[in-house]
C-alpha cells in the first residue's frame, strides 16, 4: 500500500493544473457560453494541452505519446474537473483512444493515435443507448455482415454521445447478427448517419447518433479477430475507463466547489462574524470534506487497479467492483457537495457572476452520466448475490 | 500509488488471522459474549497471558522490549485482525498508555509495570473524563497536591471503563489551579489498590459496564507522576490519532459483512425465496459494501500517513467521524435485512445472526461521542482541512 504520487505523476498533475488554471478563465468560459451548445469546445485549450504533450500522456511513445498509464491520464482529467474546462478529454482520451490503443489493429493505431496526440483528431466513444442499464453489454444497435470481407451494415441509435459533431470517428458498440457484440469506427459525416444535438444541464455538446444502414468497412472493426467474449471484455474495459474518468472529473469538481465554499464562508460576514464560525456551517462543510476524501480514495483505487489490469477472472471482478463503487461515491458526493455548496453560499451560489454554478452543473452531469448511484447499487447488489464481493 | 498489500503485509495478515483463529476457542468466545467489549473473565486473562508469552502484545514496540517494531500500517492490520476476531484487546493500554509509560515514566514504573503490559498481566483504565469535563476535557478539576515525597489526589472521574478489573488508572489531574486550562495538568499512574480509591458501577444502555471512580485523599509516591509536572496535556493528546484510527477500524465489521451476505444467501423466507432474492436487500448490502470500502481505504491511508509523517489532523478526524457514523448506519441496515430477529438478543434460545447485530447496534451509540465527540471532530476538519475560521470554542 502506498498513497503518494510518484515524481512524474506530480509533474504531470502540476503541468495540467498550470495550463488549465491559466487558460480556463472566467472570460474564456463566458465566450464559450455564447456558442451554440453543440459547438461548446475550447479548441485553443485543446491545442495548448497538445503542445505541452499532455494529450499523449497515456499513449505509447511509438505513436508520439509520453507512454504513461491511465492513472497519469486521470490526474489530468481530475484537473479538468477542477477547472470546468470544455474539452472532450474523457470521451477522446479515456474512452476512444484508450480502447484503440489496447484493442485496435496496428493500422488503426497508426491512423488515429498520432493525430489524437497532436490534437488534430477528436474521437468519441458511444456505448450508451436511451434505455441502457448500467450493463452496457446489452445493446439495441444492430450490425449485420454483408458477406465475407464486404463489411457491415449498422442500424440503431446511440444517445448522449459527447462531441460527436467535432469527432473524426465515433467508436461504437453494436449487436452483431445476434452473435454477440462488435466495436466499430464510423465517420459521423458518412451517409446514413444523422446527428441531433441534445441540450443538457451541463453545457457539454451531446448528440443522438442515428444510424440507418450505415456501411462500415472490414478494416473499421476494432479487434476483428477477437472472440465475442473478448469483445465484451473490450467493451467492459471501455465502460470502466469512462466511469473511472468521470469519477476523476467529479473529484476535481467537488473538491474545487468545496474549497470555494470554505473560502467564501470565511469571508462572508453576517451578524458581524464570518459565517464559517457558525457551527451549522462548519459541520456541513466538514461533511463535504469527508465525502470528497471517500470519493478521492475510491476513485484513485479504481483508476489504479484499472491501470494495472487483471490477470484472471477474480482480479477482473475486483476491478469492476472497485469502478462501480467509485461511481456510487461520485454520484453521492457530487449531489451532496453541490447542494451544500449552494446552500452555504446563499444567493451568491446561484448568481452567474460567481463561478459556483458551473461546478454544480458539472456535478449534476457526473451524478447521472453512465448510471446513477442507485442503478450501480442495484448492479453491485446483484454481484453480491452472485459472488459476495467479500471484504478482504 | 499502490492499493495492494505487499507480500510481507499479506503474510502478516495470514499470520495474525491464523493466530486468532487458534486463540479464540469456543469457550473463550462464550465467556466474551457475556461481557461484550470488556474481557475481564478468567479465560480472557489466560488468553492475554498467552498473547504475552507468544509475543503478540507489543508488536509495534522496540525489539528491546520484546516487540517486533511493526510500522503503524502493520500495527493497524494487527488491530484489524483483533477486531475481526472479536477479541477485546486492550489497545489503549498497549498502544496509548504503554508507550507513554515506556518513554516517560519513572524507573520504578518502567521496571514494575511496563514488563507486565508486555506480558499481558496488567490492565490499565483511562481516567480522563469527569462529570463536568467531557468534550472540554481540559476543564477537569480532580487535583493532586504535593505533600513531602507524595502526591495527594482528590476528585472524581466518570466513564472509567475497566476500572473494576484494572490494576492501575492512568489519571489526568490538575496540579496547578492557577495556570491556564491546558497548562496545569499532570499524569499519574494510580494503583487501584491505593487507599482512598473506590469505584462504583455505571450501567449503560449497551449493557457495557463502566464506572465512576473516586479519589479521596489517595496518596501516591512522587515517582507515580509520569512525565513532567504540569505537562500532562501533551501525553494525553500525543496518542489521539492512533486511538481515533482504532475506533474506526474496518475490522469491526469486515468479517461480519461476509457472514451477513452468507446468511442472506442461505436463509429462506416463508414464500420460498431466499432473503437475498429481495431486490431491496441487495441494494442494502451494496450500500454496506460501498461504505466499508471507503472506510477500508481511509483507514489504510491514515495508517500509511502515520508511517510517512504526513498525517493531517483533518484526515484523522474524518476517519473517526466517517467510520463511527458508518457503523451505526450499517448496523441499522443489517438489522433491517435480518428483520425482527435483529432485536432478539444473542443469549436467546432462537437467536441467529441477528443477535450479533442486536448487540452491535445497541452498543454503537457510544462511538459517536466517545473518543472525541463527532461535532468537535467536524470542527477540527473545518479548521484544519478547509482553513475555516470556526470561532472560539476550539480554545
Amino acid at each position: 500500500m502506498k498513497f503518494s504520487l510518484s515524481e512524474n505523476q506530480i509533474e504531470i498533475r502540476n503541468l495540467a493544473n498550470k495550463v488549465l488554471q491559466d487558460q480556463v478563465t472566467e472570460e474564456r468560459l463566458r465566450e464559450l457560453d455564447l456558442c451554440d451548445t453543440a459547438k461548446r469546445f475550447d479548441r485553443n485549450l485543446w491545442q495548448q494541452l497538445a503542445s505541452v504533450g499532455l494529450l499523449g500522456v497515456a499513449i505509447d511513445e511509438c505513436y508520439g505519446g509520453m507512454g504513461f498509464d491511465f492513472f497519469a491520464l486521470n490526474l489530468i482529467v481530475e484537473e479538468v474537473g477542477r477547472s470546468v474546462a470544455a474539452i472532450p478529454i474523457v470521451t477522446t482520451l479515456a474512452g476512444a483512444a484508450g480502447l484503440l490503443q489496447k484493442y485496435g489493429s496496428e493500422e488503426q493505431k497508426q491512423q488515429w493515435l498520432p493525430a489524437v496526440v497532436t490534437g488534430k483528431s477528436v474521437l468519441t466513444l458511444a456505448l450508451s443507448e436511451a434505455m441502457s442499464t448500467s450493463n452496457l453489454l446489452s445493446l439495441a444497435t444492430q450490425a449485420s455482415t454483408e458477406g465475407e470481407g464486404k463489411g457491415y451494415k449498422v442500424s440503431g441509435i446511440k444517445h448522449y454521445v459527447p462531441y460527436a459533431a467535432d469527432s473524426d470517428r465515433i467508436l461504437l458498440s453494436a449487436q452483431l447478427d445476434g452473435q454477440g457484440s462488435i466495436l466499430l469506427l464510423i465517420d459521423p459525416k458518412q451517409t446514413g448517419v444523422k446527428l441531433t444535438p441534445l441540450i443538457s444541464t451541463h453545457a457539454e455538446p451531446q448528440f443522438i447518433v442515428e444510424m440507418n444502414e450505415v456501411l462500415v468497412a472490414e478494416d473499421s472493426v476494432l479487434g476483428s479477430n477477437m472472440t465475442p467474449a473478448q469483445v465484451d471484455e473490450a467493451i467492459q474495459y471501455g465502460v470502466n475507463s469512462l466511469l473511472a474518468a468521470y469519477c476523476a472529473v467529479g473529484l476535481g469538481a467537488s473538491d474545487a466547489a468545496m474549497r470555494m465554499t470554505a473560502k467564501y464562508t470565511g469571508e462572508r460576514k453576517q451578524f458581524d462574524v464570518p459565517i464559517a464560525s457558525f457551527q451549522a456551517v462548519a459541520q456541513r462543510a466538514a461533511d463535504c470534506y469527508i465525502d470528497v476524501e471517500c470519493l478521492r480514495l475510491c476513485s484513485q483505487q479504481a483508476t489504479s487497479l484499472l491501470s494495472d489490469g487483471a490477470k484472471d477472472v477474480d482480479a477482473q471482478r475486483v476491478i469492476n467492483d472497485a469502478v462501480t463503487m467509485a461511481k456510487i461515491w461520485a454520484g453521492d458526493t457530487c449531489h451532496r457537495v453541490s447542494y451544500s455548496s449552494q446552500q452555504l453560499h446563499g444567493g451568491t451560489g446561484v448568481d452567474k457572476d460567481y463561478p459556483l454554478w458551473r461546478y454544480c452543473k458539472l456535478m449534476r452531469h457526473i451524478e447521472f452520466v453512465m448510471g446513477s448511484s442507485q442503478q450501480h447499487l442495484a448492479d453491485l447488489g446483484d454481484r453480491i448475490a452472485d459472488y459476495s464481493v467479500a471484504m478482504p | 500509488m499502490d492499493f495492494h498489500l505487499t507480500s510481507k503485509q499479506q503474510k502478516l495478515r495470514e499470520e495474525f488471522r491464523a493466530y486468532f483463529d487458534k486463540l479464540l476457542t469456543p469457550e473463550l468466545v462464550e465467556e466474551l459474549s457475556k461481557t461484550p467489549g470488556e474481557g475481564g473473565g478468567p479465560l480472557y486473562s489466560r488468553a492475554m497471558e498467552q498473547m504475552g508469552t507468544d509475543g503478540y502484545i507489543a508488536l509495534s514496540w522496540p525489539k528491546e522490549y520484546g516487540g517486533r517494531e511493526l510500522s503503524a500500517l502493520e500495527q493497524y492490520m494487527f488491530i484489524e485482525e483483533v477486531m475481526r476476531a472479536g477479541f477485546p484487546f486492550p489497545f489503549l493500554t498497549t498502544e496509548s498508555v504503554g508507550p507513554v509509560l515506556r518513554d516517560n515514566a519513572s524507573e520504578r514504573i518502567k521496571k514494575e509495570v511496563v514488563p507486565k503490559i508486555v506480558a499481558g498481566t496488567c490492565n490499565i483504565a483511562i481516567g480522563y473524563s469527569e462529570p463536568n469535563a467531557g468534550t472540554d476535557l481540559a476543564a477537569l478539576t480532580t487535583k493532586a497536591e504535593r505533600d513531602g515525597d507524595e502526591w495527594v489526589i482528590n476528585g472524581q472521574k466518570m466513564w472509567t471503563s475497566l476500572a473494576h478489573v484494572a490494576d492501575y488508572v492512568w489519571l489526568a489531574v490538575r496540579t496547578d489551579p492557577d495556570a491556564r486550562k491546558h497548562k496545569g495538568i499532570s499524569m499519574f499512574l494510580v494503583p487501584t489498590t491505593a487507599e482512598g480509591f473506590s469505584c462504583t458501577k455505571v450501567d449503560t444502555l449497551g449493557d457495557v459496564r463502566v464506572n465512576a471512580t473516586y479519589y479521596d485523599n489517595v496518596r501516591v509516591p512522587a515517582d507515580a507522576l509520569v512525565g513532567e509536572v504540569n505537562k500532562g496535556w501533551k501525553l494525553i493528546t500525543g496518542q489521539l490519532n492512533r486511538e481515533r484510527l482504532a475506533l474506526a477500524n474496518v475490522g469491526f465489521f469486515s468479517a461480519k459483512y461476509n457472514d451477513l451476505v452468507k446468511w442472506t444467501q442461505e436463509a429462506m423466507l416463508t414464500d420460498g425465496r431466499k432473503v437475498i432474492d429481495q431486490p431491496w436487500v441487495r441494494t442494502h448490502l451494496a450500500r454496506i459494501r460501498v461504505g466499508l470500502e471507503a472506510l477500508r481505504l481511509t483507514c489504510y491511508r491514515m495508517a500509511w500517513q502515520l508511517d510517512s509523517n504526513e498525517l493531517n489532523m483533518a484526515d484523522a478526524s474524518a476517519v473517526k467521524v466517517y467510520g463511527t457514523e458508518l457503523f451505526v448506519d450499517i448496523y441499522r441496515m443489517a438489522g433491517e435485512i435480518i428483520g425482527q430477529h435483529s432485536v432478539i438478543r444473542r443469549e436467546s434460545e432462537d437467536a441467529n445472526i441477528g443477535g450479533v447485530i442486536e448487540q452491535l447496534y445497541r452498543t454503537a451509540s457510544i462511538i459517536i461521542f466517545g473518543g472525541g465527540a463527532n461535532e468537535v471532530q467536524r470542527d477540527i476538519i473545518a479548521a484544519a482541512g478547509l482553513w475555516m475560521p470556526i470561532g472560539k470554542r476550539m480554545g
